[in-house]
């Protein structure tokens, strides 16, 4: 009779063993179809060049020079930053935040092509200089991105309450505001003369006007989008200030 | 038939509220927070709306959401006139009539109206685009440049463009 408190004791924590296994489980699996169903989403990252257009003074020639390639990271990372469960047998309660890192497969177009002929369509628009392809150009412009990350946060919860035979679910997802880094050096040189050299870094904050949607997958899209878009916008003030730079530098 | 027309009503009112396409006057959209928006707006001259009657009075039914007395105006003002178009044209756009707001819109031919036709015409290709499925962000935008390029000079049609780009990319 002495051992039946034991034997109790011990189904309990075997019970409880179990369940916080299953819910880890459960939490698991969750956070590997988020990473999923982010990856999967697909955003456009070019955008409207709303620049003066400058016709004169285009008499300097300037071509460009190495550009590195393989800048962001091939794929969207997901990682679980804080992992909150609350399991008491009728109800549970999960709440994760996950870090989010913008990768290549979320663009509709090569990262370093985008940078690159963004480049050259503003350099058209607004640079003091005509873009050449030769080798004999008053200028070689050489752009070294060092870094490009786009992070932002991602909230999910849900609680489970179980009622004899029914189980209420409720299922809540946040979006936070993206930020994109950008940094990056550029040189340019004249007979084999550095004549301007500078080092970038740009920072942007997209804010996100539709950080809770009661559709998952519409706010899932709506989330990278957002994250496509601080990029897009961070390389669009990044180039303009580059050309602004040279623009000054060569006249 | 109180009760069908109460519903009426509100499913009208309910479309019209959800328009993503708002007429306002340019003294108007000197006051709009472009950082903010999630509008999509449709330019007009308050010199315009002042000299025309159909569109003084299609800017009053929409400031007033009234689609259902709208449609009765334009039905029993019907000509073929540019203004009498252009009211048309909004009209379609605030019902999500795409298909007939493009068709109505090439009636238009008048040089004044050019801009705002052009600005139409690129929103009403992406919109039917969007709803055959066969939409291309990439083209919208070259559209979108192309309207740019030709007015660098008007702040507010930048504006309007920056907006249009960022519902065009939300809505790829």
């Amino acid at each position: 009779m002495s051992d039946t408190p034991d034997i109790i004791t011990k189904m309990i924590k075997q019970i409880f063993i179990l369940l916080l296994s299953s819910l880890l489980f459960i939490s698991c699996s969750q956070s590997k179809m988020l990473t999923r169903s982010l990856q999967k989403s697909k955003a456009p990252i070019s955008y409207l060049h709303d620049s003066e257009i400058i016709e004169f003074d285009k008499t300097k020639t300037i071509a460009l020079g190495s550009f590195n390639n393989q800048i962001i990271d091939s794929i969207t990372n997901v990682t679980v930053t804080r992992r909150i469960i609350i399991p008491l047998l009728v109800f549970n309660y999960f709440d994760r935040k996950y870090d989010i890192s913008l990768g290549q497969s979320n663009l509709d177009q090569n990262y370093t092509d985008f940078f690159k002929n963004s480049f050259i369509t503003e350099s058209h628009r607004s640079g003091k200089y005509s873009l050449v392809d030769s080798n004999t150009s008053d200028y070689i412009l050489d752009i070294k991105i060092d870094s490009c990350y786009t992070t932002s946060k991602y909230q999910m919860t849900s609680s489970s309450l179980y009622l004899v035979s029914h189980v209420i679910t409720t299922i809540k997802e946040k979006g936070f505001p993206s930020e994109s880094k950008l940094v990056l050096s550029v040189s340019l040189k004249s007979n084999n003369k550095i004549v301007f050299e500078k080092d970038y870094i740009f920072d942007k904050i997209q804010a996100l006007s539709n950080s809770r949607s009661k559709q998952t997958n519409a706010l899932r899209a709506f989330f990278i989008t957002n994250m496509v878009e601080s990029l897009s916008l961070n390389t669009k003030e990044c180039i303009e200030l580059i050309i602004d730079d040279i623009n000054k530098e060569i006249n | 038939m109180k009760l069908i027309q109460l519903i009426l009503c509100l499913v009208l009112l309910n479309s019209c509220s959800h328009s993503k396409y708002i007429l306002k006057t340019e003294q108007e959209l000197s006051r709009i927070n472009w950082e903010t928006t999630k509008f999509n707006y449709i330019p007009i001259l308050k010199s315009d709306i002042d000299k025309s009657i159909i569109l003084g009075m299609t800017n009053v039914y929409l400031e007033q959401r009234q689609l259902f007395k709208l449609k009765k105006y334009l039905k029993s003002n019907s000509s073929n006139s540019n203004d009498f178009f252009l009211a048309k044209t909004i009209y379609y756009m605030y019902k999500t009539d795409y298909t007939e707001a493009q068709k109505t819109l090439l009636h238009i031919n008048d040089e004044k109206y050019l801009q705002i036709k052009q600005l139409l015409s690129v929103d009403l290709n992406h919109e039917i685009s969007k709803e055959n499925d066969t939409h291309n962000y990439q083209q919208t935008l070259n559209e979108y440049q192309y309207l740019f390029d030709a007015n660098p000079s008007n702040t507010v049609l930048k504006n309007i463009l920056l907006t249009r780009v960022r519902y065009t990319r939300y809505n790829y």
